[in-house]
């Protein structure tokens, strides 16, 4: 378990990552501000995979976050439905963002020799 | 001593004191006459309209009181840089408030942490196990820490009556808590952080100038040492060097993990257990975040609150060990009758190191600022923890002794408990004068490790496991009470010792450092509160939404598990009160109102303004309930704030390091 020992025997038979080597046995040797700065850099990379994993998770969510939303819609439509002004068709273009916000699609698409520019 | 009798007798002294007093009162007096103190809401939240800066600048200045002044720097002198660790942990903590644990008390709509545990469980016997458990710890660790130091200082600056001093400073701290409210603390907390930081700051520079700048200290400070090392008390005889020289790793926050004062995974996991407590869960900080604004402001506060938590290690501990160096027969004295001699303790006098800089080093004038900051620091949390106890007093024992209590009478009440327990802290300074011990900073810690780790245990996992239920917290809150009892009990009356003279105390129960203790105890809490509550009925989630972490978005209503006190908790509906005592006891201050006197009186205690929900009809109450609990926030502010915590963590980390 000493640490000195550690630090030889990785030197000799195979490299370790920096990490591990300052955190087993260099600690003492190293300047304060590169210790400060190889653990800034640790805990940046952690904060980075921490990041990823979150939105690498948050990428699996949408299927049950559009159906809720789905949901909230067909509810408001139905409101809406009662005032007259909201066709149900309206639904199907309406933006996830805002109740009154429509997504801009274009249903041009299927029908052939039709052609769509951005204009 | 003798010589520190009377240091501040010249007027430039004099001077910058009464500035700084007409400065407080002025500042106490100003936010008083902006702010409705009339209501609950008013008084004990600041009408939740506090905007970021006043809210991180009063967790700093409720944080630090004189204890750290005294406790920190004394800790610094005798051990080195790790007790910085204290601070540095805390700054992280402090984020996990701002974003894990506010915005669920923000949705849930409470003003008191055991209202919460009420709301999330149901039953009366957690809310009033903890109310009874936090106004324990708040007399016990923090009044009486923090008035023994600052009695330290000013007995060591000035040499006045300890009593006459700490009484005319409740006094003062009286004024301001009993009649402003929560926003006229915040805005005196305010001004507080100004006077502690600018004093503190103002003293590092001339400490640092006479030990030869930083490397003057880091050259000097294992040389520290005593040269009285022969005790003539024949049961000590010559001490060991052990006992007197710095310890060798004076200069790393994260020391070895069994033999070091302070051991590393103690200081990362202990400590964030026990910080976790005191920055998550407990009314006096939490209740400074709830008076936010919005969820955006709280954060920023944290985040505030958080850089200011970098500078206590430059501020304090850096400057204790600077006293040291300088004076290091007297701060680092160990022949128990030299101590006694110098300071008035056998175990030793690092407590000095603080006060003894500003009385050797500060010139005519400074010294008056210097006790203006400890003055500030003492006030402020003293302020702080008052306020607080009356909150849970009110809120969470007397409505349950008289449930149909209107408005006004609990607001008469949160008073009267401050004048009550102000009593109480002057009749316990007598008892904290003789129990003085050598390194206060540890005494506090000791004993919030050990009480302290099931509170955590249970909000920790009240918040993000919704399956705990309420038998499950009140028993693992117990078997956590009876387990750190276990410890405290046989620590305090085998004492804790000193290095000359080791304590008795068996290692079976003293043998572990007390921060692995918390450890220990939160864990086995956790297993407790988990296991019973697997073994029986959950709690439907309809009671639960907006209660806990996940469900904090949900929309759904809510059934509240305290419905039947709903009248009494925010104030939705006028009283109706058949009583007649009741009734003549609303009756008579507005039959008294033509009287001038009295009309001053009562507008000075704030009772003048709009009584029980008088002057907003209850739905209009209710609605703007409903935009407090709104925990979403302007995505472009949100992305700043999350983007300065990061940058406030990553110098942290760096401090971390560089320190290590």
């Amino acid at each position: 378990m000493t640490p000195e020992l550690q630090c030889s025997r990785s030197g000799v038979t195979r490299r370790e990552s920096p990490e591990m080597m300052t955190s087993l046995c260099c600690l003492g040797k190293l300047e304060p501000w590169m210790q400060g700065l190889i653990a800034v850099a640790v805990f940046l990379a952690l904060v980075a995979i921490a990041f990823a994993v979150n939105r690498f998770w948050c990428q699996e969510e949408p299927e049950p976050v559009t159906t809720v939303m789905s949901i909230g819609g067909k509810s408001d439509g139905n409101l809406a439905g009662v005032d007259g002004r909201y066709s149900s068709m309206a639904l199907s273009f309406r933006s996830n963002e805002h109740k009154n916000a429509y997504e801009n699609e274009n249903v041009m698409e299927d029908i052939p020799r039709v052609r769509s520019t951005p204009m | 001593m003798a010589d520190s009798r009377n240091f501040i007798d010249n007027p430039a002294d004099i001077v910058v004191i009464a500035g700084y007093f007409f400065l407080v009162i002025g500042v106490g007096l100003w936010s008083m006459c902006r702010t409705n103190r009339g209501t609950i809401g008013g008084y004990f939240l600041a009408g939740r309209s506090m905007i970021w800066w006043p809210v991180g600048a009063s967790l700093f200045a409720s944080n630090i009181g004189s204890g750290h002044f005294v406790g920190l720097a004394g800790t610094g002198a005798a051990s080195g840089l790790a007790v910085a660790g204290f601070e540095w942990n805390a700054l992280f903590v402090v984020l996990l408030l701002g974003w894990l644990f506010a915005p669920v008390y923000l949705t849930a709509g409470v003003i008191t942490m055991p209202q919460y545990l009420r709301k999330r469980f149901g039953g009366h016997r957690i809310r009033l196990y903890l109310t009874v458990l936090s106004l324990f710890l708040y007399i016990f660790t923090k009044i009486s820490v923090d008035m023994f130091s600052g009695a330290v200082f000013i007995q060591q600056a000035l040499g006045w009556n300890i009593y006459a001093s700490v009484i005319a400073l409740l006094g003062i701290t009286m004024i301001y808590t009993v009649t402003g409210g929560l926003a006229a603390l915040m805005y005196t907390d305010t001004v507080q952080t100004f006077v502690i930081l600018g004093g503190a700051f103002i003293l590092m520079g001339y400490a640092f100038n006479e030990v030869g700048g930083y490397t003057g200290l880091f050259n000097k400070y294992l040389e520290a040492k005593t040269t009285q090392t022969f005790s003539e008390d024949p049961m000590v005889g010559n001490i060991s060097p052990s006992c007197y020289e710095p310890r060798a790793d004076s200069y790393h926050l994260l020391r070895d993990p069994v033999s070091g004062d302070l051991p590393w995974p103690a200081l990362l996991v202990g400590l964030t257990i026990v910080s976790g407590w005191y920055w998550c869960s407990d009314q006096v900080i939490v209740q400074r975040c709830l008076a936010g604004k919005n969820l955006t402001h709280i954060k920023a506060g944290c985040i505030l609150c958080g850089y200011l938590k970098l500078l206590p290690m430059f501020l304090m501990v850096m400057p204790g060990m600077i006293s040291r160096i300088l004076y290091p027969d007297k701060v680092a004295c160990v022949a128990p009758e030299v101590c006694k001699q110098i300071c008035g303790t056998e175990v030793g006098c690092s407590n000095i190191a603080y006060p003894l800089l500003v009385v050797k080093l500060m010139p005519n004038g400074l010294r008056g600022l210097m006790l203006a900051v400890m003055l500030a620091a003492l006030m402020s949390s003293l302020a702080s923890i008052f306020n607080s106890s009356s909150t849970l007093f009110t809120m969470d024992i007397y409505t349950r002794l008289r449930p149909r209590a209107g408005d006004r009478e609990l607001l008469l009440v949160g008073r009267l408990w401050v004048l009550f327990i102000v009593a109480v802290s002057i009749a316990w300074l007598p008892v904290v004068q003789a129990a003085q011990g050598g390194q206060l900073f540890d005494y506090i810690q000791a004993i919030s490790s050990y009480l302290a780790p099931p509170v955590s245990a249970v909000f920790v996992l009240a918040l993000f496991v919704p399956r705990v239920n309420e038998p499950g917290a009140f028993w693992g809150l117990i078997g956590g009470l009876l387990m750190g009892l276990a410890r405290l009990i046989p620590e305090f009356y085998f004492g804790t010792g000193s290095c000359v003279r080791p304590s008795s105390c068996p290692s079976l129960f003293c043998g572990v450092h007390y921060l692995y203790f918390a450890i220990i105890l939160f864990i086995c809490s956790c297993i407790i509160i988990l296991t019973i509550s697997f073994c029986t009925t959950p709690i439907p989630s309809k009671h639960l939404h907006r209660l806990v972490f996940s469900l904090r978005h949900s929309k759904e209503e809510r059934e509240d598990l305290d419905v039947d006190e709903r009248q009494t908790g925010p104030p939705e509906f006028p009283v109706q009160n058949g009583q007649l005592e009741h009734a003549v006891e609303i009756e008579e201050p507005s039959r008294a109102a033509p009287s001038l006197l009295r009309q001053c009186l009562l507008w000075f205690c704030g009772m003048t303004g709009s009584g029980p929900s008088s002057s907003t009809p209850p739905s209009e109450e209710a609605t703007r309930a409903q935009e407090l609990a709104d925990i979403t926030e302007d995505p472009h502010w949100a992305r700043i704030v999350n983007f300065n915590a990061l940058l406030m963590m990553t110098v942290a980390v760096f401090l971390w390091g560089f320190f290590a």
